[in-house]
């Protein structure tokens, strides 16, 4: 048997030969399984670095092929076949006989991406101070794919999505500073020459973000009341609160976890939720990667827990309601419960009451980088970006490089007020090796004390 | 038993493929590599288990036309998948970037002359059965170091070869192959709680002392154990898997930031590729350049030029263009290869011992982990929590509060005032040698402001 292409055009309508992929991928298990499950991918990825307003490199990342996964005597199998590896999946299987010699598989030619970047001159931002250097990174992505499973799923998607990175370096008594920033598009149009924002404008704000840490002087640790911007508070819970209730964590065996579980653990006040039906959401799909129609799941409704986030897999085995967050990186990773987008709908409070300092000041917090939490234990750090401490008179000073310390249900005891305004930002999140576009939403939130260092 | 085999020619033939499906005009460089694993997992009751990985070999394609290259991601590239990836890239060629000069001279000589075959870190191979009939005397020796209340729960033995090729039109041909083995104890309380682990890896399973192991897992099991008392002092002895995570990060942080202001060190941070008995041990690094060592921050706090096609990172010797120096590392998450360290240690300082350090009653650091990941600090400052705990020559007595420390990566260097041999190089992105040393916190102290 061997594997042959066949031409195909760029519609989102193109996903009817990845579905016919499927289907042939489910045909070949032999009676005995208790669950197929087949999903086939046609993803190209280009992503385009520029420094300066020159093109540095480009990189085509195709990743295509067809995954199975298997529930058989109790036990799960999974398997990734490249289009080149093919013609092994029905001995994989357990097919019965061999295909006849010369049956071919109608893999589907790559297809135009219709991707237009940004002109590296475009980023470059006229009349911002001088000495520094701009780093421009453009994610395109063109992904589509089908699912068939033996439970009765037929299902297939399109999505295409560029994102935007812009790093500003400056220099300072020889020392570098950087500043980040960042802009997603999505949709049929997104990639294309029409653009929703300005390019010029996305860097100067990177531009200011570096140049206020190069101006910033506070260093040391301190506890403080913290209050998150629009879209960082929903990170932190998403941290905190949104990986716990992941279907495969949930049903660990930990301290934290069973604490977070109980009654009266988290405040009354929180209200979160996993929507992967936002039309702007990095993490927003029609089906997820086991073919689930995307939803709305509520994880946490005026602090008490919903319904944690479940694949197939996690949905079988601890018996949670299928939510449709099985999430994959690629036809080589296998679906984990995963958030798609989290949500903190808005609250009352006037943004800048939330921002009064206390005797000891205040931080503000434009945007939490990367950290951890151990699930086991509760204990967290986190990095934050594009802080502000605010003095005990109201002063403003910029501060860098700061790091969030802490225990993660003492910290949510400490919300104390949701503000009335809303945001929404696109960040990549990393579990067991997969990386996946994640989308938060959130107004401000404080927290009466937090531990912080700045260095 | 199932044995890691060599497995490049598979690599070679994707690798020809490719060159055979070039268009006249074209030219292309091509790296692959992969990493196969055995691991016998064998708990405290003797039950074994092997589990065996064999990944496929991925990696990139450069191809280049009329002066301009575009990067090609080479997942599970094989000979019957090359011609597809080609045909994918070359509708995008126009996005691509102007060619670079990889015509620079080499920094250091070949290891080998061209056309020797494969260089090779070691002949030498497990024998995973009789390995397997030695786990029990691997776990007494282990727990012979433990404290009263730490028992162990598990041992991993387990063998790697890393495989790594690179070809390109104009005709070079590279193979690389390392192997090692890598010893995974894990320690747990009397009563199941409290798992902590700790690895070594060397070339062969009798370069591996799993007394030594032994007594780093009980001063890690200590330090993880709750509350404890705050530390006071300013001098602290960092175990060897503290020394690795704290040189990880300080390489991650200059590859980023170089170092401006140097200042004396009691010791200099090498970096040596072709280490045979360290985890990243290379010959070629993914754009086909010798490897070799470099003094990677002197004595004199100097930081020396590290160069690859596409970046050059100087410190205090500003020579552009630089040589290649053999640090390109392919990351299939970015789009061209990186600047990396291969195999990072510290030099020992004159007479100092691992006995001599935890001689009498220290603080002894066992977990250094690092607040925030380099690539988001704005400013090259680093910050870690410590985990340690007071021991007297060497035998743990009591756990200690969890310490914050901060600096700029001088300022850690600075900090430090003894270290010991490297005991073993840990993995990572960058292998780091782990050693036992002595640190004088008082500049990096995370002071406590507000209330």
């Amino acid at each position: 048997m061997a594997v042959t292409t066949t031409q195909q055009n760029a519609s989102a309508g193109a996903t009817e030969d990845l579905l016919g992929m499927a289907q042939w991928a489910v045909e070949q298990a032999g009676t005995s399984a208790q669950y197929v499950q087949a999903y086939a991918e046609r993803t190209v990825e280009v992503r385009v670095e520029c420094l300066d307003g020159e093109v540095l490199a480009t990189c085509v990342e195709p990743r295509e092929g067809l995954a199975c996964m298997v529930l058989q005597d109790g036990r799960w199998r999974h398997r990734a076949f490249s289009v080149a590896e093919l013609p092994s999946l029905p001995r994989w299987l357990g097919a019965e006989g061999t295909p006849a010699a010369g049956e071919a598989l109608a893999w589907p030619e790559p297809h135009a991406t219709g991707f237009t970047p940004v002109s590296p001159q475009d980023w470059l931002v006229q009349g911002a101070a001088p000495a520094h250097s701009l780093r421009t990174m453009e994610d395109f992505t063109t992904r589509a794919i089908a699912v068939v499973d033996t439970a009765g799923v037929r299902a297939s998607g399109h999505s295409r999505f560029v994102r935007r990175r812009v790093e500003a370096t400056v220099e300072s008594g020889g020392n570098r500073y950087r500043g980040l920033n960042r802009w997603l598009e999505r949709g049929p149009l997104a990639g294309g020459a029409e653009r929703d924002a300005v390019p010029q404008d996305v860097a100067r704000v990177a531009v200011e973000h570096a140049h206020d840490s190069a101006r910033a002087e506070l260093g040391g640790r301190h506890r403080t009341p913290v209050v998150f911007a629009p879209s960082a508070a929903v990170a932190l819970l998403h941290e905190l609160v949104g990986h716990a209730l992941e279907g495969d964590n949930f049903a660990m065996q930990s301290d934290y976890i069973a604490e977070l579980r109980r009654p009266g653990a988290l405040p009354a006040s929180l209200t979160m939720y996993d929507d992967a039906t936002l039309p702007d959401g990095y993490g927003s799909y029609d089906i997820d990667d086991e073919g689930i129609a995307g939803t709305t799941t509520v994880l946490v409704s005026q602090g008490e827990l919903g319904d944690p986030l479940s694949s197939v897999r996690t949905a079988r085995r601890h018996d949670y309601r299928p939510t449709g967050n099985g999430r994959r990186r690629d036809y080589r990773a296998l679906p984990l419960p995963r958030a798609s987008n989290t949500v903190v709908p808005r609250g009352t409070e006037d943004p800048a009451v939330l921002l009064a300092p206390s005797s000891d000041g205040l931080l503000h917090v434009g945007c939490l980088g990367a950290g951890m939490i151990n699930l086991r234990s509760g204990e967290f750090h986190f990095a934050a970006l594009n802080c502000t401490y605010i003095t005990p008179d109201g002063h403003r000073v910029p501060v860098r490089d700061v790091s969030l310390v802490g225990d993660a249900l003492e910290t949510l005891a400490r919300v104390e007020g949701t503000g009335s305004d809303f945001g929404g930002d696109s960040v990549t999140c990393g579990k067991q090796g997969q990386m996946l576009g994640i989308g938060l939403f959130s107004p401000s939130m404080r927290y009466s004390a937090l531990d912080w260092s700045a260095a | 038993m199932k044995t890691l085999q060599r497995k490049a020619d598979q690599a070679f033939a994707a690798a020809d493929s490719v060159q055979t499906a070039l268009l006249p005009g074209e030219s292309a460089a091509v790296f692959l590599e992969r990493s196969a694993r055995r691991r016998l997992v064998c708990d405290a009751a003797g039950k074994k288990q092997l589990l065996v990985e064999e990944p496929a070999f991925s990696g990139f394609v450069r191809l280049e036309h009329e002066g301009r290259e575009l990067y090609l991601n080479a997942s599970r590239l094989t000979a019957s998948s090359a011609a597809r990836l080609l045909a994918t890239g070359r509708p995008l060629f126009s996005l691509g970037s102007p060619a670079a000069d990889g015509g620079r001279p080499n920094a250091h000589p070949p290891a080998r002359p061209a056309g020797a075959g494969a260089w090779c870190t070691t002949g030498d191979r497990l024998d995973m059965g009789a390995a397997a009939s030695r786990t029990g005397a691997l776990m007494a020796a282990v727990g012979s170091a433990l404290r009263p209340g730490q028992v162990v729960a598990g041992i991993h033995v387990s063998d790697i070869l890393r495989e790594a090729v690179y070809l390109d039109s104009p005709g070079t041909r590279l193979e690389d192959q390392a192997y090692g083995v890598e010893i995974t104890a894990v320690v747990v309380g009397e009563d199941g709680s409290a798992m902590v682990s700790a690895t070594r890896y060397a070339r062969t399973l009798d370069d591996i002392d799993p007394e030594e192991l032994g007594r780093e897992l009980a001063l890690l099991h200590m330090a993880s154990a709750a509350g404890g008392q705050p530390y006071t002092g300013t001098s602290v002895v960092l175990t060897p898997s503290a020394t690795a995570a704290l040189l990880r990060a300080l390489a991650n942080t200059v590859l980023l930031n170089p170092v401006v202001g140097p200042a004396a060190l009691a010791t200099s941070l090498v970096d040596e590729g072709p280490r045979t008995d360290g985890y990243g041990a290379r010959s070629f690094d993914c754009e086909g350049t010798t490897t070799g060592t470099v003094e990677f921050i002197g004595r004199d706090g100097r930081q020396h030029t590290l160069a690859s096609r596409r970046t050059t990172l100087a410190g205090h010797e500003r020579r552009v263009p630089a040589p290649l120096t053999g640090h390109a590392w392919w990351n299939p998450l970015k789009n061209f290869p990186l600047m990396t360290a291969n195999n990072v240690s510290l030099t020992r300082t004159a007479g100092t011992t691992a006995d001599g350090l935890l001689a009498d009653e220290r603080c002894v650091v066992t977990d250094a982990r690092t607040l925030g990941v380099e690539e988001f600090r704005s400013g090259g400052q680093l910050a870690f929590r410590l985990l340690a705990a007071r021991a007297t020559d060497g035998v743990p007595r009591a756990a200690h509060t969890a310490l914050t420390v901060e600096g700029s990566a001088v300022d850690f260097l600075t900090s430090i005032t003894q270290v010991g041999d490297t005991v073993s190089y840990f993995p990572g992105q960058i292998s780091a040698g782990g050693a036992y040393l002595e640190m004088d916190l008082t500049r990096i102290t995370s002071k406590a402001i507000g209330s």
